[in-house]
């Protein structure tokens, strides 16, 4: 009798092996939030094609009106990020206790702990304010999720804690993993490189910056090449191909966003057009507006790379004090993105920059080399939150300077389910 | 004279007649043919009747005796003794594993025969109970051809499982006739489906039984808990082949639109351009054709300032010509329609075998234009007696059932009940050329610059949306009688169901237009914006087949000792195992003609991810049970039974936690047959009296939820190079779910009055539910919005009461009446409440409460106020609003400062939405060849709450509104009742805080639970009246029939009710999407040869 209720159904699984425990997590990966390609619209990087069908999805949003938008609005997102959450906490609890202790299992647990760590900093960035050392502590962050307990009274946890939480899945994370590079296909996963490569940016995005230096340079330790757009052959640098890539998980500019996206006269402005290579790279005209070549596709899909890494050497190393290797990371970099010719000019002009304009340098460089890979709205906030102005149907919407709308309220089905977000 | 055998004393209301029939309608035991020459016995028991000179035999039947053959050749006074008989079919209730004597029932269950029930032009079986039985109520969710109602049998025990009683054909429990909870929302309501139940055809039936109390369905097990129906369909009779014929021709009524009240053109006119006037409405301002006009013209500014005569001359008859269309979209909507059915069946028998086959044909055309239902079926049924001790029999059910509708846009703006009320008066279905108009109003066209073309009689020339269904269903047992003792049977039953659906969208539809749009990508190889998706249609075709097994082997035990102690026994073994298996295949670019389709190329694999692009998907389930189970019924002097059975429910055990693997369920019962008793066997008035009562438990698991983490094996294309594999979670692992109790009190009266005139049976029940498994909302951060919790007690009370009474009985002229009333009364225990939860607990209140916000009236702004601690306050003092940001961006937030309890206690009861009584009530008069029935069913005080008509803050001026919105509140009609519109801007902005309530900051929506929107409302409907007139033998004669009637039938002819303004019907108030319940007339004709 026992045998005949035994049935093995088909497709359904409970996970006990390594390989289960990798496709859960995996489908912690692919099921990640796209969020930032949400955020673009927010930005200054885009003007949004009023006549396209799907501008009612992103209207409210590239209003910044959080407050009432219309039904068709798309709802930013929240509980994606939990559910990878939930197959990282999994895969964080059982694994070793269901399928062994070694090094794929340790493997596999540092990548769940960077998982969580690195959606929470994404919560954050979204929900809460940018990170200051004097309010962190009483700052409203976002709910912490560390373990499967369906009866635990989820409230908001302040950014300091949530931050805490972060770095320890950090190290915590980076004591487990063990291997540096993925093969491409298989590179949207956490390796040791990603882990300094995301500490990097959490303590960039503190303001931590002999930490963020600390990380960036262990980083490229273990691998320091950069796509060379003078070499033939080159791909985007956000390519997963591309020799500098690190990890390629998310989608920060999808289809959905790139079909009524134009760039804007502010971004393609940053750019000189013939002899900057990414310009060409990065942009295409279509009529009299400029359209983008790097997302909307899987190939394009970005996390973390070292044309970052460079970037935020720079911006740390200058923030303390070391402009010689502030300059040094930065024209590294240029000299993979510019005509030899062009590079030369610039290499001089910004040998002679002094701290605040070699600053400006570095943050505008952040504008051209990351746009649209969802670092930008990121940026605004931590730099100024300066005014933006969009215009729909003739009229202007400002989201003005310090705009409480530079954090986002939580969702609304959040707040249903959760009213401790209110 | 006609005596009883037992006692010798004479039995009135027997009937003595000439007999001929084979099956025909009416012929149930107990009443006499129509068309036969009959008599019935008067108190003495005597009776008086001429017949045709060659007659030889009459035949005398009456309930609970052997119908006894009398040779009266040459005879003019006769004597017949009737023999007491618990074997004959009226006095057996069959359960499906048992056939118990009346006389030994201890449990609470009600027999219909079907020819009781039978109405013209019903597809269902499950349509013909409405009202017909206590504690059974059939609501009719949505009027489209052949939709299945939600049947529920004593209140609700389940809060958010399965709700459906099991329905049992001939001993076959039925799989798939679970409806989903929310059938009415948007995303239910236009699916097509098929339950297994609807494949029967309803003329097989000869009777219906439903067990309602634990002691009844405990044997079924588990899923029993909502109550079991057992069908048991129509055997042959011994005798010459009976022929019957039916054919049917009804005619469905078109809706009526007017009951909706909407805005006809002028008024719609007239309502925007006042909309219009106003600046402070930023709603939705573009939408509406007065908009479109004004804005085009660029005259808004001048129309606010000079008025509607300070425009144009061009704009002002633009906007006058719009008052002119006055489209009747009743006609372009719905129809009158013109429907048939037809049945054959052939039965007949002899000592060794008995057969009965039958053939029937059903088409209904729905009254909504496009959707239909057709039916075919063929039943074939032999009993064989192999020899004295072995029998054997073979039922095969087999059906094919398409069913018909266009299909609608997947957010629901098309479904045809709200596009209804929602289009525009003045939309025009045309335009001058004869192309097609498109409607502007429908969201995914921007601003009135059309991007998505759409036309409702287009959509339903250019889409198709079918599901056919074909069907078979087998029993086959046999039966040995060891001794006369013991008796094993095996009964084995298959289900096949195979379910193919279709839909279609032509290249012209907006279904297309939309999926198209969302294919589009920047080609930069073109440098321009392309679609991926080929042109050409879209066709989707969907195949579930379905099989199950169920095999049982029953040992029977019966004796008898020493006179006064039968005992019986029954033990019984069950397997059943199900195989589900569905495919899922699109084509794109599909071309009708050629039936050719093209490859999608996909730019990137990024898109090929977009499951409305997924062209392959298969799933596939497999479930085996195993059950015990045993009864034990002891009966002393016939006066005493004693009932007991337990049954244990073993299932597959994948991820179940070990602990509910096997589930036992039993149950005790009781009957004292005091008739029997001494001192009231000589009462002559009473004739029947019984008592009885049951208690049972059982219980129930949720399989779909498991205390390990459970996943789904898949793939996902993340990064180009192939795919990974996935283990996808759906739920997540909960390990306190523990099992589901119900217990269930019965205990009931059978009584009989005045030799059966008038019979009564009352029961009294009393449920309780512990631990009731629901699906409960979870706070996101868990990854998932909801899972499966033990989370409320909930205790049913119900009374039932049945009286069927035979007001008049003379040899012409007969008058007999079924009345039945039932009332269920819940409550809910223990609620588990979540902190988070902003909506009442329904602790110490029904299951179906209906809370409410009370209101008090409007204020001098015309928004409502409330009341709160028996003061009238403003809407932002009652919610205690204030805006969060108000020192460094006013205007922007609105947040409520009260907690989640205190929020809850906002609330107040207002009533509950399940009605304090239903019941119906069937009166049957025969006048000579003349026969009338009406049967009407009722619902009493039901508490129901209206969708408002409108938002005040979210008026959408691109769709029409019932007037009520003209009578709004604005300071020249201060008087008002109904909320004026508003907006952020309006009374200089200072009631942003109310606006931005309204509009979404209120995460409860609770505008939908003010006081005024719910209403005590009360109906009955005549749901059938059906005369019908019996041809004279002489007259059938001639064309060799032994009968030959004809009747005419009204369905659903009117309904009595309390106010229901605003929508279509009574029953299905408060449901936007529901379909009219159609009206028909149907003419019939029946013939036996």
């Amino acid at each position: 009798c026992k045998k005949y209720l035994d049935i093995e159904p088909v497709g359904r699984v409970i996970p006990t092996t390594a390989e289960d425990f990798r496709a859960l997590l995996n489908a912690g990966y692919a099921g990640f939030a796209q969020h930032k390609s949400l955020l673009a619209a927010r930005t200054d990087e885009l003007v949004l094609n009023e006549f396209n069908d799907d501008f009612p999805l992103y209207r409210d949003i590239y209003k910044w009106n959080d407050i009432n938008p219309d039904v068709l609005s798309i709802q930013f997102h929240y509980i994606d990020f939990y559910r990878t959450i939930f197959n990282a906490n999994t895969v964080i609890s059982d694994v070793e206790a269901r399928a062994g202790v070694n090094t794929e299992t340790a493997q596999l647990k540092g990548e769940a702990y960077l998982l969580r760590a690195y959606s929470h900093f994404e919560l954050l960035n979204l929900y809460a304010k940018p990170y200051d050392k004097n309010t962190a502590a009483t700052d409203r962050g976002i709910p912490l999720s560390l373990k499967v307990d369906l009866e635990h009274i989820y409230t908001p946890a302040t950014v300091a804690v949530v931050y805490d939480q972060v770095l320890a899945d950090i190290a915590e994370g980076q004591k487990l993993l063990n291997v540096k590079t993925f093969e491409a296909g298989k590179n949207y996963r956490f390796t040791t490189r990603a882990a300094f490569a995301l500490l990097a940016r959490v303590r960039e995005f503190r303001g931590e910056y002999a930490e963020a230096l600390k990380a960036s340079k262990d980083a490229l330790a273990l691998d320091n090449q950069l796509e060379d757009l003078n070499a033939a052959g080159a791909v985007l640098p956000n390519n997963y191909l591309a020799k500098e890539n690190i990890m390629s998980m998310e989608s920060p500019f999808n289809n959905g966003i790139n079909r009524l996206a134009r760039i804007s006269a502010h971004l393609i402005g940053l750019y000189n057009q013939t002899d900057d290579l990414r310009f060409a790279k990065y942009f295409s005209k279509s009529g009299s507006n400029y359209v983008a070549l790097k997302g909307a596709s899987d190939a394009n899909k970005i996390s973390f790379r070292n044309g970052e890494l460079y970037l935020i050497q720079a911006e740390a190393a200058l923030q303390t004090n070391d402009q010689a290797l502030a300059v040094q990371s930065l024209l590294a970099l240029k000299a993979k993105r510019l005509t030899p010719a062009y590079y030369t000019t610039e290499a001089t002009r910004i040998s002679a920059l002094d701290k605040n304009a070699l600053l400006q340098e570095i943050l505008v460089e952040r504008e051209r080399e990351l746009a649209l890979e969802g670092q930008r709205w990121y940026d605004l906030r931590r730099y100024g939150q300066p005014q933006i102005t969009h215009t729909v149907g003739g009229e202007a919407f400002i989201l003005q300077k310090n705009d409480p709308r530079y954090t986002i309220r939580f969702p609304k089905d959040a707040i249903a389910n959760n009213p401790n977000l209110q | 004279t006609v005596l009883s055998a037992e006692d010798g004393k004479p039995i009135p209301g027997a009937s003595v007649f000439v007999d001929k029939s084979g099956i025909g309608e009416q012929s149930s035991p107990g009443v006499i043919q129509n068309t036969v020459i009959g008599a019935m016995t008067d108190a003495n028991g005597h009776f008086i009747l001429k017949v045709p000179a060659r007659t030889t035999y009459l035949k005398v039947s009456y309930l609970g005796y052997t119908t006894t053959m009398v040779d009266i050749t040459n005879k003019t006074k006769i004597t017949v003794s009737l023999k007491n008989d618990d074997k004959v079919l009226g006095e057996v209730i069959v359960t499906g594993y048992a056939d118990i004597a009346k006389r030994k029932n201890t449990t609470s269950v009600a027999k219909l025969d079907y020819e009781k029930v039978r109405q013209n032009g019903v597809a269902g079986v499950d349509q013909m109970l409405e009202g017909q039985i206590a504690g059974v109520s059939v609501a009719n969710l949505n009027g489209g051809p052949g939709a299945a109602p939600k049947i529920k049998i004593r209140g609700t025990v389940s809060l958010n499982g399965t709700q459906d009683p099991l329905w049992v054909l001939d001993g076959l429990p039925l799989e798939g006739t679970n409806l989903p909870n929310k059938l009415t929302d948007k995303d239910n309501i236009d699916q097509l489906r098929n339950l297994p139940i609807a494949g029967l055809n309803p003329d097989d039936i000869a009777d219906i039984t439903i067990l309602k109390d634990a002691a009844a369905t405990a044997i079924y097990g588990a899923r029993a808990a909502n109550g079991v129906i057992v069908i048991t369909t129509k055997k042959g009779k011994k005798g010459p082949m009976a022929v019957n014929f039916s054919a049917n021709t009804f005619i469905s009524d078109r809706p009526d639109l007017s009951k909706l009240n909407l805005m006809n053109s002028n008024q719609k006119v007239d309502f925007e351009l006042g909309m219009a006037s106003r600046p402070d409405l930023i709603y939705r301002d573009n939408q509406g054709s007065v908009a479109r006009i004004l804005n085009k013209s660029g005259e808004l500014s001048n129309y606010r300032t000079n008025g509607f005569s300070g425009l144009t001359a061009g704009t002002q008859d633009a906007i006058n010509a719009l008052r002119g269309n006055n489209t009747n979209w009743a006609n372009e909507l719905y129809q009158t329609a013109l429907n048939q059915q037809y049945g054959l069946s052939l039965s007949g028998g002899s000592d060794q075998a008995n057969y009965y086959f039958s053939s029937g044909y059903y088409n209904e055309k729905g009254t909504t234009i496009g959707t239909g239902m057709e039916r075919y079926n063929i039943t074939l049924k032999t009993d064989f007696n192999l020899s004295q001790k072995l029998k054997a029999g073979v039922a095969v059910f087999g059906s094919k059932t398409n069913r018909k509708n266009y299909l609608t846009d997947p957010d629901g703006y098309t479904n045809v009940s709200t596009y209804s009320r929602n289009v525009n008066p003045y939309q025009t279905v045309r335009d001058a050329n004869g192309n097609y108009a498109y409607d502007l109003d429908i969201l995914g066209t921007v601003n009135g610059d059309v991007y998505l073309p759409y036309n409702f009689l287009e959509e339903r020339a250019n889409t198709r949306y079918t599901l056919g269904n074909k069907s078979v269903k087998t029993v086959m047992d046999l039966n040995y009688e060891i001794n006369r003792a013991f008796n094993i049977r095996t009964e084995l039953g298959l289900q096949f169901e195979d379910t193919g659906v279709e839909k279609y969208a032509g290249q012209e539809s907006y279904n297309t237009r939309k999926l198209r749009q969302s294919s589009s990508y920047f080609n930069s190889g073109l440098g321009k914006t392309d679609y991926f998706l080929p042109l050409g249609g879209v066709i989707t075709n969907q195949n579930t087949s379905f099989f199950q097994y169920n095999w049982k082997s029953i040992l029977e035990y019966k004796k008898v000792f020493a006179e006064n102690h039968e005992v019986e026994a029954l033990a019984g073994t069950e397997l059943r195992r199900t195989y589900n298996e569905d495919v899922l295949t699109r084509g794109f670019g599909f071309n009708e003609r050629t039936l050719t389709n093209q490859n999608i190329v996909f730019p990137n694999a990024d898109f090929a991810k977009n499951p409305n692009f997924n062209s392959y998907q298969k799933g596939k389930q497999e479930n085996a049970y195993a059950s015990f189970y045993g009864t034990l019924s002891y009966t002393y002097d016939r006066k005493y039974t004693l009932y007991g059975s337990i049954r244990y429910d073993g299932s597959d055990l994948f991820g179940v936690d070990p602990k509910y693997r096997y589930l036992p369920i039993y149950s005790v019962s009781g009957a004292w047959n005091a008739k029997e008793e001494k001192f009231i066997k000589d009462i002559n008035w009473i004739s029947n009296l019984r008592l009885r009562s049951s208690y049972g438990i059982q219980g129930n698991i949720d399989k779909t939820t498991s205390p390990f983490v459970v996943g789904n094996y898949s793939n996902a294309n993340i990064l180009p190079g192939g795919n990974q594999p996935t283990i996808s979670v759906t739920s997540p692992p909960n390990n306190k779910l523990r099992w589901e109790k119900t217990s269930t009190f019965n205990a009931g009266l059978d009584l009989g009055l005045f030799n059966n005139v008038v019979q009564v049976t009352f029961d009294y029940y009393n449920r309780y539910s512990k631990d009731l498994i629901g699906t409960e909302a979870l706070q996101l951060e868990n990854g998932f919005d909801f899972t499966n919790a033990n989370f409320a007690r909930v205790k049913n009370k119900g009374l039932e009461l049945s009286i069927s009474t035979r007001n008049i009985q003379t040899n012409n002229f007969q008058w007999s009446t079924d009345f039945n009333i039932a009332q269920n009364k819940s409550k809910v225990v223990q609620e588990k409440i979540r902190p988070n939860q902003l909506t009442p607990s329904r602790e110490g209140f029904p299951v179906g409460a209906i809370f409410v916000l009370k209101t008090a009236g409007l204020d001098a702004n015309g928004i409502p106020q409330f009341m709160k601690d028996g003061q009238v306050v403003s809407l932002e003092n009652f919610y205690k609003l204030y805006d969060p940001w108000a020192d460094f961006f006013p205007g922007e937030l609105t947040s409520t400062a009260l907690s989640n309890e205190e929020f809850r206690n906002l609330y107040t009861y207002a009533g509950d939405m399940e009605p304090k009584f239903t019941g119906g009530i069937t009166n049957r008069l025969r006048y000579n060849n003349f026969d009338f029935a009406v049967t009407a069913t009722f619902n009493i005080g039901q508490t129901v709450l209206a969708r408002p008509q409108y938002n005040p803050a979210q008026v959408d001026r691109g769709r029409n509104y019932s007037t009520d919105i003209l009578n709004a509140w604005s300071p020249t009609n201060a008087g008002s009742n109904m909320p004026g519109i508003f907006g952020k801007d309006s009374f200089d902005g200072e009631r942003y805080m109310a606006y931005n309530w309204l509009t979404g900051f209120d995460a409860s929506n609770s505008y939908n639970n003010l006081d005024v929107f719910s209403k005590k409302i009360s109906y009955m409907r005549v749901s059938s009246m059906r005369l019908g007139y019996s041809l004279p033998a002489a007259i059938a004669g001639k064309v060799k029939a032994n009968t030959l009637r004809v009747s005419i039938e009204a369905r659903n002819p009117f309904v009595i009710s309390t106010d229901y303004k605003g929508y279509f019907d009574p029953e299905t108030y408060g449901n936007i999407y529901a379909q009219p319940i159609s009206r028909s007339i149907s003419i019939g004709l029946n013939a036996t040869f």
